[in-house]
């Protein structure tokens, strides 16, 4: 297939420019291009018509899943929109089918014209519109059209974010920092390509695995365990672990005590860390014969690797690990995060639920596939009493558990009611289907090695391509990836349809690119961040309702999480928005649910659609940190302040007698000029309406608090907490010296309410 | 475009929660809401009406009490309670509820339906078609359709602590936890809400004032702006901010409610959930409420795990009604009790460990303002199988209706006045109609 070079390589930031667009006109074979402005692949065809219209709707009864033609053994084989890259499977099924033939006909006609046998008798006509557009495939499928872009990746009209816009959004997104001069001199000189870069140096940083660690904790939900200091501990069965019991009830400091407790609850995530970090095959976080530990974590599970600094807790190092049983060591048989005792904990089984919990969660997780999706069919309980063993024998449900069974017993080897403890004498389950994948049955000897041998075959299904690329865009977008539009009866199910396709397209592509790169997740995260999904930030015209439909996908709009805005307010102010008493960061303690933030626990879905509530968590946020930042700042030297570095306090509009001071005014306006970068991003001219807006706000908010102290109305003493009286992020004392108590010429609180305004912006609380 | 068109867009891709300017007819604070108040309270993972609205006699499927005991015209299973018999420590059944003791006081509200045929036993299907009244994907739950025609320029109407909730960009959904935090958020200007003598963070006049700087300049965004998904965004802000005002009636209980140990945390978390749903109906805030408490799928351990979480739940739900009583809301209520599905119809296992596995046909139970008292709607056989009822009369007929989520939120919309609503026919149903399932 022809390809442009990867999008958001070019030097502009239009769409077209970047080969969204410019694709349609190019390797278009032109037999089925209309009018030759615009490329139709023959899968894009595939997909529209001959899915949409015929297969999608007649073929698929009886060649789905469970389907009478399965049962009869036929070949040829459909997948439902519930099943991940279905439309490249059917697509392959559709391209093999079509080469049999009967008399001189494609199987793809004879047979459901009858011509030949077919179990399903007559369901197209000849000489009807299905019949035509199955003759159409066939002769486009003769010579394939293929176009040069991304299938569907067809944008046009999206504006996307400049690379230097692209470069802060990414910056505090990733690294939770500002870019620094060299990325922005660079970005500004080198354009796209240079931004690509940018966004690959913050790849290394380890800003950035705080924040994976919060992307693949939101999928493992581990984090529950860090919730008290010992629960990790706990969990950990202390005849194999002794260093649980004894060596960890001797632990006596508490920071220390933490610090372990959430390294041991944190393996899995840290395990999918150190594989990004070190460029693995993102396929290690499943085949990985060994786990990570950092000098926190050693002891506990009795090993001790060397360690260049014992007190460094993002040192980690790989170990495998053995427990002793009879005096005898036993290696666990490492599989990755899904042989790790938090795993195993956070995902459970019972005697009787015999890990099928766990493979459902597999399937969710690593392999982009919702199980109870795809079982979900009306039941006939009555049905279900006549089967001795209905979930082997009774169809209704043997279809799900064919597929969860055999990944239940890559479980096999852990206890049911101790859940990490290994027990690999246990017999399985000879009622069940067989432990294996994908129809493939595991040899009994591989059963004490059951879960490494699963997880090696998992990790090379094209599945979990589409799990890795799928949990990436959720993370970085904050949107799921569209669902494949369910009814083709829609009035609006051609522009459903081809914005499914433009997002299926890109992450197709993002799919090819990550397994080209060697499976290094480094490859999807860069581009997630270079596409109009992340970067969308209008239009070039107005919407009609069918193009609207086309990109309801598209831009930039993502509400902040808890944890990104906490990042982000410490950026762009310099002060943390902490709890004076513990310095914990407020966003993530007393107002992480209200914000629509997870516990891992019994809240494990993050609120994206900002409410009420969040909307007073955002109001108080912006008083808080504007109070206390505001005469903070200027307590500093001017050339080490953060936010007014072109103004003092003494700076006012007017004079005593309220004429205007022509310096003053363009030093203060120059200074909200300035905010509005630092705190929102925006490159405005100083003649800008929007400054004009900024202005006037503290003007008006100068002029009657000024009067007002002038007139004994209010203080100027500043409220207590807003004095600059400690640094905000330690709370400790400033030098007497550096103190501002009170506010004569009220300019800190015509300040802070410059502050309050920009950090409850819609620019600062969403992405 | 207009609202509907609005909603279609970015109901595509789950991303609408208002309209944009000039389309939401009122953008000023809205009213507070005065009822009635729904509260959808979901049994978690599956629950046993065996065990607790449509007993059996001692068999197969029972094997804890000797038969059905009858409250008014209910019948239910009457299963003593004791720390033992759950697992408890000592005195922690005295915070539980047995079936006896919930039946006889609340018989007389109750309307129980037995017999619903979910058509599935996989969970994520059970909870979306109990709540939604729909088994396949993309339907809101009822507590979002509620809420969004009741009081649709509310973006705090909606508030869930688990269970099915998805709103399909109706609503937005909110949480709530945290008193010492919920105070902090509802005064927003105020340095130290705690404090009579409190100061403000900026005069009232600036406060004003950046407020209106904050509505004109995302007027000013919004108009610049064309992407249907940061339209909707800047549209939720304005939603979110009109609405946040409401927070300062919001009258807060002194603490919440604490329970002993960790063998009732999730009790507590529902009773505290309780409070606050409470506090926020009293406030004229919320519309509807979900209340989750999880621990039903027993697959194993049946006998005491099963019978210990009805018995919180039945606990929970009394706590609800003392707390809406004490507000002086409890005639406004409209309750309703439901699970993913049932279990059954027999124990997966001989021995004392033994659990029931999922089962399709269940119950629920609801009262309430409107709904009808003291009923027993719909049957199942002895082996747990449905029994058809008459429509009209709701009696038992064979050839009749077996009861179906769908039938079941036609009436349950119907109830709350929202039929005929937007929300409701951009979501429509497709059950049997049956005008006095719910009222009698």
């Amino acid at each position: 297939m022809t390809r442009l070079p990867r999008f958001g390589r070019a030097a502009t930031t239009s769409l077209a420019s970047l080969g969204f667009i410019a694709g349609l006109a190019l390797g278009c074979n032109g037999a089925l291009g209309g009018d030759g402005d615009s490329c139709t692949s023959t899968r894009e065809y595939f997909a529209a018509e001959a899915w949409t219209k015929v297969m999608g709707k007649k073929c698929i009864t009886c060649h789905g899943p469970a389907g009478i033609a399965e049962e009869q053994n036929a070949e040829f084989r459909l997948l439902p929109s519930s099943y991940p890259g279905f439309m490249d499977a059917n697509y392959e099924a559709v391209k093999t089918n079509a080469s049999i033939s009967y008399d001189g006909l494609s199987a793809l006609l004879a047979k459901p014209t009858a011509k030949t046998m077919h179990g399903g008798g007559e369901v197209i006509k000849e000489g009807s519109e299905e019949y035509r557009i199955i003759a159409s495939l066939l002769e486009q499928l003769k010579d394939p059209v293929e176009c040069s872009d991304a299938d569907g990746a067809q944008l046009d009209g999206v504006v996307l974010s400049t690379p230097d816009e692209t470069l802060r959004k990414a910056a505090l997104h990733l690294v939770g920092r500002l870019p620094n001069a060299d990325e922005i001199s660079e970005v500004k000189a080198g354009g796209e390509d240079a931004l690509a870069e940018a966004v690959r140096g913050m790849l290394e940083e380890d800003g950035f695995y705080d924040r994976l660690g919060d992307i693949f904790n939101d999928l493992l939900l581990t984090d529950r365990y860090t919730v008290y200091t010992g629960f990790a501990i706990a969990l950990l069965n202390q005849d194999d672990y002794p260093n649980a019991g004894a060596w960890w009830d001797g632990v006596a400091d508490e920071d220390q005590r933490r610090r372990i407790n959430t390294a041991v609850a944190r393996e899995p995530v840290d395990l999918i860390a150190h594989v990004v970090r070190n460029d693995r095959p993102f396929t290690e976080i499943l085949t990985a014969d060994y786990t990570v530990v950092n000098p926190f974590s050693a002891p506990i599970y009795g090993v001790s690797p060397e360690f260049k600094d014992p007190t460094d807790y993002n040192e980690f190092k790989e170990v495998k690990l053995s427990i002793t049983r009879d005096g005898q060591k036993l290696a666990i048989p490492h599989a990755g995060v899904l042989s790790s005792p938090m795993f195993l904990n956070r995902f459970p089984t019972t005697p009787t639920n015999r890990n099928r919990h766990r493979a459902r969660m597999v399937y969710k997780m690593f392999l982009a596939t919702d199980i109870l999706r795809i079982g979900e069919r009306p039941i006939d309980p009555t049905q279900s009493l006549t089967y001795q063993n209905p979930t082997r024998d009774d169809t209704k449900c043997n279809f799900c558990h064919k597929q969860i069974d055999p990944i239940a017993g890559s479980f096999q080897n852990y206890n049911d009611y101790d859940m990490e403890q290994l027990d690999r004498d246990r017999e399985w389950y000879p009622e069940m289907f067989a432990p294996g994948f994908n129809g493939e049955d595991m040899p009994k000897s591989e059963f004490p090695n059951a879960l490494p041998w699963f997880a090696t075959r998992a990790a090379q299904d094209p599945r979990f391509v589409i799990a890795s690329v799928y949990t990436v865009f959720r993370g970085l977008t904050g949107q799921e990836p569209l669902a494949y539009p369910a009814d083709p009866d829609d009035p609006n199910y051609g522009a459903k349809l081809a914005a499914w396709q433009a997002q299926d397209g890109l992450l197709r592509k993002l799919g090819e690119d990550f397994v080209a790169d060697e499976y290094n997740l480094k490859t999807i995260i860069e581009q997630v961040i270079l596409s109009p999904y992340y970067r969308g930030i209008t239009a070039e015209t107005e919407l009609s309702e069918t193009e609207a439909l086309k990109l309801a996908a598209v831009g930039t709009a993502r509400l902040s999480t808890p944890e990104l805005l906490a990042r982000k307010i410490e950026a762009v102010t310099g002060i943390r928005w902490i709890r004076g008493w513990d310095l914990a960061e407020q966003l993530k303690t007393d107002y992480k649910i209200l914000y629509g933030g997870i516990d891992s626990d019994s809240i494990t879905q993050r609120l994206t659609h900002l409410n009420g509530i969040m909307a007073s968590v955002a109001s108080r946020m912006a008083n808080e940190v504007a109070c206390g930042v505001t005469a903070f700042d200027f307590s500093r030297p001017a050339d080490q302040r953060t936010l007014f570095p072109k103004v003092t306090l003494d700076t006012t509009p007017l004079g005593p007698t309220g004429a205007e001071i022509p310096d003053t005014i363009a030093a203060i306006k120059e200074n909200i000029q300035y905010l509005h970068a630092r705190l929102l991003g925006e490159q405005l001219d100083i003649t800008d309406p929007e400054i004009e807006r900024t202005y006037q706000l503290f003007l008006e908010t100068w002029k009657e608090g000024a009067a007002n102290v002038t007139g004994g109305k209010e203080d100027a003493w500043l409220s207590w907490q807003c004095q600059a009286r400690v640094d905000p992020n330690t709370q400790q004392d400033l030098p007497e010296a550096q103190k501002i108590s009170d506010d004569p010429n009220y300019t800190v609180r015509a300040w802070m309410a410059v502050i309050t305004y920009l950090l409850s912006d819609y620019k600062f609380l969403f992405e | 475009m207009d609202r509907r068109n609005f909603l279609k867009i970015a109901g595509m891709t789950g991303l609408a929660v208002s309209a944009p300017f000039g389309v939401r007819h009122v953008l000023a604070q809205p009213e507070p809401y005065k009822g009635p108040y729904f509260v959808l309270i979901n049994a978690s993972g599956g629950w046993d009406p065996v065990y607790l609205c449509d007993p059996k006699a001692k068999g197969p499927l029972n094997r804890i009490y000797d038969g059905p005991a009858t409250a008014g015209n209910l019948k239910y299973a009457p299963i003593p309670i004791d720390d033992a018999s759950l697992g408890l420590e000592p005195g922690g059944s005295a915070y539980l509820m047995s079936n006896q003791q919930f039946f006889e006081k609340y018989a007389s509200q109750l309307t129980v339906l037995n017999g619903i045929d979910m058509s599935t036993n996989n969970h994520d299907g059970g909870s979306r078609a109990t709540w939604s009244g729909r088994l396949s994907e993309g339907f809101p739950s009822f507590g979002a359709i509620v809420a969004a025609t009741r009081a649709p320029d509310s973006s705090l109407a909606y508030i869930s602590s688990g269970g099915y909730d998805a709103t399909e960009g109706l609503i937005p959904l909110t949480r709530m936890s945290s008193i010492d935090a919920l105070r902090r958020v509802a005064y927003p200007n105020q340095t130290d809400p705690g404090s009579p003598d409190t100061a403000l963070f900026h005069s009232s006049t600036t406060a004003a004032r950046i407020r209106k700087a904050q509505e004109d300049r995302l007027k000013a965004q919004l108009a610049q702006q064309r992407l249907p998904r940061v339209k909707t965004a800047m549209s939720e802000l304005t939603l979110a901010r009109a609405s946040d005002d409401v927070l300062k009636d919001l009258v807060l209980p002194a603490d919440l409610v604490d329970l002993p140990g960790y063998q009732l945390s999730d009790l507590r978390d529902m009773m505290q959930q309780s409070q606050l749903a409470v506090a926020a109906f009293k406030a004229g805030m919320a519309v509807a409420v979900n209340l989750n408490l999880g621990g039903f799928d027993t697959h194993a351990n049946h006998d005491v795990d099963q019978v210990r979480q009805l018995a919180k739940l039945l606990a929970g739900v009394d706590f609800l009604m003392t707390e809406a009583e004490k507000a002086g809301i409890v005639d406004d209520l409209v309750i309703m009790m439901g699970s993913d599905f049932a279990r059954g119809p027999g124990y997966n296992a001989d021995n004392q460990y033994g659990g029931k596995d999922h089962w399709s046909i269940t119950s629920a139970m609801l009262m309430g303002r409107g709904i009808g008292k003291n009923r027993v709607i719909g049957a199942t056989t002895d082996a747990q199988l449905a029994l058809a009822i008459d429509p009209s009369s709701l009696a038992l007929k064979d050839g009749g209706k077996v009861l179906k989520p769908e039938t079941i939120h036609l009436a349950l919309r119907k109830l709350a006045s929202v039929a005929d609503g937007a929300p409701a026919k951009d979501f429509p149903l497709a059950g049997d109609d049956m005008p006095s399932l719910l009222s009698g």
